[in-house]
Parts: C-alpha cells; sequence; structure tokens
C-alpha cells in the first residue's frame, strides 16, 4: 500500500542515478581503450618480438597482465557494477540513494585500477592469473567494492516493487560472489600464501569464478533485461530463468583446473563436471532469450544497443560449447597450454563481456544524459569492428592453438618450427585486436559525448534555476 | 523466487559448498606436504632454492615470464602387466621432462608460476637440459644469436652496455655486432640477469617421486630404460 503512494517515474530514477552511471560509463569506456591498446600492444608483440623491446615496462609479460586486468577490473566489472546499479534502481523502482558515496565508490575503484595495472607495468604483478594488482592495489579495490556493493544492496533491499525479475537474481547473486571470490584470492594468494600447488588451485578457482560468477551473471542480467524490452513481450518462461540460474548457483562455482594441472585428479574431474553442467545453465539462458525474441530478431536489429547483446550472447553459447569440448581428454589436452587458452579468454571477455556491456552502455547513457535526440555516432562501424574484432581476436587464436598443440605431439618437429606455424594466426589475432582498439575508440568518443551533453544540461538547467530565482526575487 | 533473503541464502550455500570442498578440501590434502627422502642419497627433494634463485624469481615474475613459459610437464604412464614401462606424451617427446610434473615439486615456491600458455618451452626441467651460465645470458640478451628463429623478446634492459675502458669485464657477454654492439663496448648483465639465470638454473624437477616413479628397467632392451626416448636431446636452443 505503502508502495503505490510513493511511485517513481522512469525519468526520476534516471536522474537520480545519472552522475555515478555516467561517471561509471565514461572511466570505463577509457579502460577499455586502455585495455584494448595494450592488448593491441601485447598482441604485436606476440610475433613481432623486436616491437618495443627495449623498454621494460612494456615487455610481453607485463602489457599482456595490465591489459587483461585494465579490461576485467577497469571496464568489465565498472560496466558490470553500473548496469546493476541501474537494473536495481529501474526495477526495484527506487531512487539511488547515497549519490554521494556511490562517487566516492567509483572514484576510488578506478584509483584501484589505476594503481594495479600500473603496478604489473612497473614489474610489481602478483605472478597468479586474473589477480595480478598488486597487494595495495587490491585492497583500494576492495573497499571500493564495498561502498559500491553495500548501497546497490542497499538499494535492493528498500526496493518498492518487490516481484523480483530474473535480472535481479543475477545481480543480487553477483554481489554476494565477488567479493567472496575475490577475499578467497587476495586471503590465500597475497596475504596468507598457501603452499604449493594449492596456490594453482585457489588461482585457477577464483579466477574462473571471476568470470563465471561475476562478470558473466552481470552480462546475462542485462541481456535479460534489454531483450525482452527490444522484443516488447515478456520473457519466454520464468521456469526455464530459475532452472538456468540455479544451475549456475550450483555448479558453475566449480571450474578453471584443466586436467593435466599437476594437482589432485580430482580437482580437474570436479572442474570439468561443473563447466559441462555450466553449459546446459547457458543454454537454459539462450534458449529463453531466443524463444523471447522469437521473429523480433529484425526489429532488434533495428536498436543501436541490441545487436552488440544478442551477438554477445552468442559467444556466450559458444564459449560454452568450446569449454565443453575441451573437456573431453583428446581434444582439451593438445589443445590446452596452448594458444587456445588465450584465445578462449578473449572470447569471453572481447566476445561476450564486451558486447554486451556495450550494448548495455549504448542503451542506458542516451536515457541518462536526456540526449536521445542526439543520436551516438558511427554506433554500426563500433558494433562491426567490436564483433568482428573479437571473432579474429580470439577464433585464429583457438584454430592456431589445436594446430600447436597436434605439432607439439610430433617428433619431426623441433619446438621453434611449432611456434612459428602459428605465427599467421597471431597475425589475424592483432587484426583483431586493433579493430576491437577502433571500437573502443569510438565508444569512447560517443560515452564523453553524452558525459558533455549531461553536464551542459545540468548547468544550463542551473542557470535557468538560478534566472528563474533572480527574476521571482525582482518580482517579490 | 520473489524473496530475497532466500534467493541471498541459496546462492551463499550454493558457493559455500564448492568453497569447501574445492578450496578448503585440497587444502586439508595438499596443505602439509613434505619434502620426500631420496633413497639414493638420503638427502631430501625438493630443497628450497638458493637466494640468487629466489631474488631470479622476483625477476621472472616481475616480467612475466609465466604468459609464455610453463613449468609443467604433462605426461601419460604406460604401464603393462601393472609395471609403469615409460611416460610417453608431447612433453616428453620434446625433451622437456622425464617424468610428468607432480604437486610436491611446487612446495617451496612462492608464486607458483606453472603458466597456462606455451609460446616458449616449458622450463620446468631446463635447469637439467642447459646448464651453461653463458648460454642463458646471451639468449636473454639476443634470443635469435643462440637461438635462431625463436620468437622470445631480448632483455636488453636486465644488461648494462659498457664503454671498454682498458681491459673487457669478467662477466662481459660474448655477443658480436650481429647482436648490436659497437666496437669498443660490452654487455654485462646486472644482478637482475645474474639471479635470474640462477633462477633458470635451479629449475629441475626429475627426482622420481612416490607421485612420478621411474619406470621399471626391462632387462633385455637396454635402450628403452630411459623415459627420455633415445636421440631425444635437450631441444633448447635449436
Amino acid at each position: 500500500m505503502e508502495a503505490r503512494e510513493t511511485i517513481v517515474s522512469p525519468a526520476e530514477i534516471d536522474r537520480s542515478s545519472r552522475a555515478p552511471l555516467l561517471l561509471m560509463f565514461v572511466l570505463a569506456a577509457a579502460w577499455l581503450w586502455i585495455g584494448s591498446l595494450l592488448g593491441m600492444i601485447a598482441s604485436i608483440k606476440m610475433h613481432a618480438p623486436a616491437f618495443l623491446s627495449d623498454v621494460s615496462w612494456l615487455t610481453y609479460g607485463r602489457v599482456r597482465p595490465a591489459s587483461t586486468n585494465a579490461f576485467v577490473f577497469g571496464f568489465a566489472s565498472q560496466a558490470g557494477m553500473a548496469v546493476a546499479l541501474w537494473l536495481v534502481a529501474r526495477l526495484g523502482r527506487t531512487i539511488v540513494q547515497g549519490v554521494l558515496f556511490i562517487i566516492v565508490g567509483i572514484i576510488a575503484w578506478n584509483v584501484g585500477v589505476a594503481l594495479g595495472v600500473g603496478g604489473v607495468l612497473m614489474g610489481d604483478g602478483t605472478g597468479y592469473e586474473a589477480f595480478e594488482f598488486p597487494r595495495y592495489a587490491s585492497a583500494v579495490l576492495m573497499v571500493a567494492y564495498l561502498i559500491i556493493g553495500a548501497f546497490t544492496l542497499m538499494m535492493f533491499h528498500e526496493r518498492r516493487e518487490r516481484a523480483l525479475y530474473p535480472s535481479m537474481w543475477y545481480v543480487l547473486a553477483a554481489l554476494c560472489w565477488f567479493p567472496w571470490v575475490y577475499a578467497t584470492a587476495q586471503f590465500l594468494l597475497v596475504f596468507s600464501t598457501v603452499r604449493g600447488v594449492l596456490q594453482v588451485i585457489v588461482a585457477g578457482w577464483a579466477g574462473h569464478n571471476l568470470m563465471s560468477l561475476w562478470l558473466a551473471p552481470l552480462a546475462v542480467s542485462a541481456a535479460y533485461y534489454f531483450i525482452p524490452k527490444l522484443a516488447n513481450r515478456p520473457l519466454h518462461s520464468r521456469a526455464l530463468a530459475i532452472f538456468g540460474f540455479w544451475l549456475l548457483a550450483i555448479f558453475g562455482a566449480h571450474g578453471g583446473i584443466p586436467s593435466g594441472t599437476p594437482a589432485p585428479r580430482w580437482v580437474a574431474a570436479v572442474s570439468d563436471v561443473g563447466i559441462v553442467l555450466g553449459l546446459i545453465s547457458i543454454l537454459a539462458v539462450a534458449t529463453n532469450l531466443h524463444r523471447t525474441l522469437e521473429r523480433g530478431y529484425a526489429r532488434a536489429w533495428n536498436d543501436p544497443g541490441a545487436k552488440f547483446v544478442i551477438v554477445g550472447c552468442g559467444a556466450y553459447v559458444a564459449l560454452g560449447l568450446i569449454r565443453a569440448v575441451c573437456v573431453i581428454a583428446s581434444v582439451g589436452k593438445p589443445a590446452g597450454l596452448t594458444l587456445a587458452t588465450l584465445g578462449v579468454s578473449q572470447l569471453f571477455l572481447l566476445g561476450f563481456v564486451n558486447l554486451v556491456f556495450a550494448g548495455a552502455i549504448y542503451w542506458i547513457a542516451p536515457r541518462l544524459s536526456e540526449s536521445l535526440r542526439e543520436p551516438a555516432s558511427f554506433v554500426g562501424l563500433n558494433f562491426w569492428t567490436a564483433s568482428v574484432g573479437a571473432a579474429l581476436a580470439s577464433g585464429p587464436l583457438i584454430i592456431g592453438g589445436i594446430v600447436q598443440g597436434q605439432a607439439l605431439g610430433s617428433p619431426a618437429l623441433n619446438f621453434i618450427d611449432t611456434v612459428r606455424r602459428t605465427i599467421p594466426f597471431m597475425g589475424m589475432a592483432t587484426l583483431g585486436a586493433t579493430l576491437v582498439l577502433v571500437g573502443a575508440t569510438i565508444l569512447l568518443v560517443n560515452v564523453s559525448r553524452w558525459v558533455c551533453l549531461a553536464c551542459c544540461s545540468c548547468s544550463a538547467s542551473d542557470k535557468s534555476v538560478a534566472r528563474s530565482v533572480k527574476i521571482s526575487g525582482r518580482r517579490a | 523466487m520473489n524473496y530475497g533473503p532466500f534467493i541471498f541464502l541459496g546462492v551463499l550455500l550454493s558457493f559455500a559448498v564448492s568453497w569447501f570442498g574445492v578450496i578448503f578440501g585440497s587444502v586439508l590434502q595438499l596443505g602439509s606436504v613434505q619434502p620426500a627422502t631420496v633413497a639414493a642419497t638420503g638427502g631430501s627433494y625438493p630443497t628450497a632454492r638458493p637466494g640468487a634463485a629466489v631474488q631470479g624469481r622476483d625477476v621472472y615474475r616481475a616480467n612475466g615470464c609465466a604468459y609464455c613459459h610453463t613449468q609443467q610437464v604433462r605426461a601419460e604412464a604406460e604401464i603393462t602387466r601393472g609395471k609403469l614401462m615409460k611416460y610417453r606424451g608431447g612433453d616428453v617427446t620434446q625433451g622437456w621432462g622425464s617424468r610428468p610434473s607432480v604437486a610436491p615439486d611446487y612446495i617451496h615456491d612462492q608464486p607458483v608460476m606453472l603458466g597456462s600458455i606455451r609460446l616458449g618451452q616449458d622450463l620446468a626441467n631446463v635447469g637439467v637440459r642447459q646448464t651453461n651460465e653463458i648460454w642463458h645470458l646471451t639468449h636473454l640478451y639476443d634470443p635469435r644469436a643462440v637461438s635462431p628463429g625463436s620468437l622470445m623478446p631480448s632483455y636488453r634492459f636486465l644488461f648494462e652496455k659498457r664503454e671498454i675502458i682498458g681491459e673487457r669485464s669478467m662477466d662481459a657477454l660474448p655477443v658480436s655486432a650481429q647482436s648490436g654492439v659497437e666496437a669498443g663496448y660490452e654487455i654485462v648483465p646486472k644482478p637482475e640477469a645474474s639471479a635470474l639465470v640462477a633462477y633458470l638454473l635451479s629449475l629441475r624437477a626429475d627426482e622420481p617421486l612416490f607421485e612420478a616413479p621411474s619406470p621399471e628397467k626391462p632387462k633385455q632392451a637396454a635402450d628403452v630404460t630411459n623415459a627420455v626416448p633415445s636421440g631425444v636431446t635437450p631441444a633448447i636452443g635449436k
């Protein structure tokens, strides 16, 4: 009953969330650009070892993790938190509270990412994949997350719309999983390091969960929101959504330890089971979205943001299938420890996460800056460069990895020949990385323009308020 | 599914199962692995790395060597009539190790850098197959000078280029003009380079262990006794 008295309009919600969301979007786009630039440099270095090789902070072993971390923490996590905040506000029909605190949290988060990327480039990386940020950066990130996460959860708690749409389940779950995963990794790897190969198990498990239980659910929550909106019809099946969600929750956390790792066999076996059941959860989400969109693809294709989300979800399905196939020993063993590993992670980050969040930004940001009449420029080009770039940055590496894996098993070839066979594939990946950088540039320009428009309209409305106050003062 | 606390509890419980199962379970199993006693010598394996190698491990970590080099040998055991005859697989063919890597090999390392991509060779046993310090230093300075066709970047920032005043330094590298060193100059490793090489030389995981025993020696055929197939020489530098 109380809810009816205090209905808030979407416009009011958007106005309350404008400042933190636009700040997060523009910073996320900036990190995407930095991550893509570093990614392109790393990609060139793979096949042209003399490129920028005399500078210690630009050596491949520093640029690659700096790029991945800028992408994961600077872009994807930040854009994901922004989307989560917006979804909780929109779906919960509640105004964003504690804007100042959230902004402090955002600034702290970005300081943490900057310290981390800088630290990795300076040679302070921890040596654990996906958790390379040195401890001074991780501590700042953790505090920043606690601020942003706490306010999002508080808004979730105080929502006026009590019914929970599937997007909200994923947001709630991801917000709870991330601190646990991140704190486990930091505590057991950096602050109180566990013994020997346990570090590999912790890093593999936590790295897998950082992708599967943090970035993926946030992206899925966005897809669950946008696709029914675009199709202009309700979600196909709530039951299927429940099935997919709990399958992810129960089995999604296992993974990240490939068989062949010098760890107890049962750990790899549990990981394989988790990956196969994770595929079913992915397929449940994909089927649900496909059935919702049925016959609406053409219509959705005309929306600037929708194409990104649809292709991104396609990449998610491809990723699940590839991972599940790699569980089969005769495929996974030769492809393991080759370029294919990098290709799969690029498919997740550039194909799935990047595209879905870019689509979400193209949907949300213009609404926040009240500049719907000012269409974004070159969105089509952004879409094609980002999606073709992601395909080129991952597909050739996966195929090249299989080629490399087979060559490694043949006694006739020495090692250098096996690696040189993959040069054409690495070259194609560089082309992909370049296209991704072009896409990131367009996104950054568009988002910056919206931020400028929002600032201008804010200051303009401030001026008009001031003028009207003056006028009314004179009249009085 | 409209009740927040229900989802919250379900999500935490299911995650706790994975946490306790995978993380806590592994800690229980491997948290207190001790070095094994080597039957032949009575010593223990693995031993802690010497000080210079520990510093070198830091150089290895800082420069992200693990993004191209793994430190894990994968091999399958070939068992006939209950006896381990030999290890086989691509890694054994490449000459990267005589037995698969197992958990106890890593107990002294922090961080453990197994790596996940092999753009370069596996280094689990690099200290067994290439013991020449000068070779390693030259390889770091100019990889293609000793290993033609290699895709490894050079690590010149780990070295100092000095003008030769009087006599050449004792530790100057035997690099030529082809590596871009002008006449009258010499290349001397910085402490980081020497430490890194000390670490590389300390990388050897070839002691038979309970988890990875040495293969049985058949009585007649002496040439198949060794786990590394004959004819395979250490592949480094090829």
